[in-house]
């Protein structure tokens, strides 16, 4: 496209675009159609098919013209736009020359022309009798005329009654299917507002089962993972893990560490690092000697800055040897062993 | 009330129950005489064609309205009867045409415009450059892409682009704008417009 025999040919981007067109548009494919095109006007269309006739559209001359047609003629309609009185009188009168008529012609029977008969040459008896025998005949003509005519005319109301009725049935029936349009619109409604509800009373099912799935799932887990995480620190000197260490000798978790106070401290604290796991409602730390009698215990532990709960043990009055300190996770039904710690008290 | 001015359902009750028939079906030949004649005008149908089509297509209507239960909007039925008469009698011209006979619609082959492919150019591309326009266009975004043939192969304005893709005028006005400044980053060497 680059090379110098394409400069040579330099153009406008509009003439050449034209060029292709007149190749591209055989790739347009079958026409539209009126009622696709109206329903298209109307946005009745899904968008899957509205893409296509727009696809379509912007490569077919002729449909692209009948759509704007469409918007002229509804433009031209809207407007009440009369024209020139001579056309539209001449085509009206042409127009109504080839209309069908509804109603049959019905030609009265007095009116059609009777058959001519010939009188034979009959001696003038028997055409006297004849005679009689022809007033008698018309004048049963002349009452079945009648009886005809009157026949007719019932016949005329009749058909005018029935007339009046099948345009009353007409109306009831056109009446009846617009009723039951409005009946299937609502209906569709209805179903598709059932069906929304039934759609969100799922979701709300689904969302409920999900929340008592969480509500279950995370207490699994405190007990679990909190009975191996929480953090225990013994101050002033040591602090330890709360992690099982298979080696210990102690249950529960802890490390096997003894530890150590200062001879001079009377007391110790107690931290357990709950920032991460406020998994319990409560912490129970016992002080117990070594035939697992309790000297001490605390409930209620104070709360630190940093979110984790505390209490300080005494150590005064104790004489020397060694002593348990436990710490129990509590909930409502049941408690949990966190940790166990060996406390030498020397002299 | 006027009568040209009635609603169309009264006029509709009026012709279908039989009272006052052909007085209805004037008061609907007048009001949608003069749409139709600019439709069929606008066809490329020469005065006396428009007349004879529009008694055409009153005719259908005629004997078709008993069949029409007003689900459609009464212009677009009548519309379409009108497209398919229209049609029906450029069918009949060029099968006339091909038979050789004599053609019973006047004028020239104006009607046929519609249909028929652009005119001739003179040829201003090569191969190679075809497709690397083809491609150009085929890789603009698919409303870009649209606003750009309908304006250069159609040469319909925003406002007509708008009502076909039923856009805005504005949207159509940006979408060539891009087209452009695209179009112009990729073959910037092979025009000297780009205008669209």
């Amino acid at each position: 496209m680059r090379d110098g025999t394409m400069n040579e040919n330099r153009t406008d981007l509009k003439a050449a675009l034209r060029e292709l067109a007149a190749e591209e548009s055989g790739d347009a494919g079958p026409h539209v159609g009126s009622k696709r095109l109206i329903a298209y006007r109307e946005g009745a269309l899904p968008p899957a098919e509205r893409e296509a006739i727009q696809e379509h559209l912007s490569l077919c001359p002729r449909c692209t013209g009948l759509l704007l047609d469409l918007r002229d003629f509804e433009a031209a309609s809207a407007r009440g736009e009369a024209g020139p009185e001579s056309l539209r009188q001449e085509a009206w009168e042409s127009l109504a020359r080839r209309l069908p008529s509804k109603t049959p012609v019905v030609r009265p029977i007095a009116l059609r022309e009777a058959p001519q008969r010939r009188l034979p040459g009959f001696p003038i008896a028997a055409a006297a009798a004849l005679l009689l025998a022809v007033l008698g005949l018309a004048v049963w003509a002349v009452a079945t005329v009648q009886q005809e005519r009157q026949r007719l005319q019932e016949q005329d109301a009749t058909i005018t009654a029935l007339h009046g009725t099948l345009a009353d049935a007409e109306r009831q029936l056109d009446a009846a299917r617009r009723e039951i349009q409005d009946l299937e619109k609502r209906s569709r409604d209805t179903v598709q507002s059932d069906g929304r509800v039934q759609e969100l009373e799922a979701r709300v099912a689904e969302l409920t089962a999900a929340l008592e799935e969480l509500r279950r799932t995370p207490q699994k887990k405190q007990t679990v993972v909190a009975s191996r995480e929480i953090e225990v620190s013994v101050s002033p000197r040591f602090a330890v893990r709360g992690r099982e260490n298979p080696h210990s000798n102690l249950r529960g978790g802890g490390t096997v560490n003894p530890v150590r106070i200062a001879p001079q401290a009377d007391r110790f604290t107690v931290t357990l690092s709950l920032d991460d796991h406020p998994v319990y409602n409560e912490y129970r730390l016992e002080l117990m000697d070594q035939n697992g009698e309790i000297l001490w215990s605390a409930h209620q532990l104070g709360k630190s800055l940093l979110g984790d709960a505390g209490t300080r043990v005494s150590v005064n009055g104790l004489d020397p040897g060694l002593y348990r300190l436990r710490i129990e996770g509590l909930q409502p039904e049941r408690g949990e062993l966190l940790g166990e710690y060996i406390l030498k008290v020397d002299q | 009330m006027n009568p040209r001015g009635a609603p169309i359902e009264t006029i509709f009750e009026q012709i279908r129950d039989g009272t006052g028939r052909e007085e209805s079906f004037r008061l609907l030949f007048d009001r949608f005489y003069w749409p139709l004649y600019r439709f069929f005008e606008h066809r490329g149908f020469s005065t006396e064609e428009c007349q004879d089509l529009i008694q055409e297509t009153f005719l259908r209507v005629y004997r078709g309205i008993g069949t029409f239960r007003g689900e459609a909007r009464w212009e677009h039925w009548l519309f379409r009867i009108a497209a398919n008469t229209a049609i029906k009698a450029l069918r009949h011209r060029a099968a006339s045409k091909r038979a050789g006979q004599t053609v019973s619609w006047e004028g020239e082959d104006i009607a046929v415009t519609a249909d028929t492919a652009p005119a001739p150019l003179r040829r201003l591309l090569g191969k190679e450059m075809k497709e690397v326009l083809s491609q150009a266009i085929a890789g603009l975004p698919p409303q870009m892409r649209r606003c750009v043939r309908l304006r250069v192969f159609q040469d319909l304005d925003y406002g007509e682009i708008a009502e076909v893709l039923q856009i805005s005028p504005s949207t159509v006005k940006v979408q060539l704008f891009k087209a452009r400044k695209r179009l112009q980053m990729e073959l910037e060497d092979s025009f000297v417009d780009f205008d669209l």
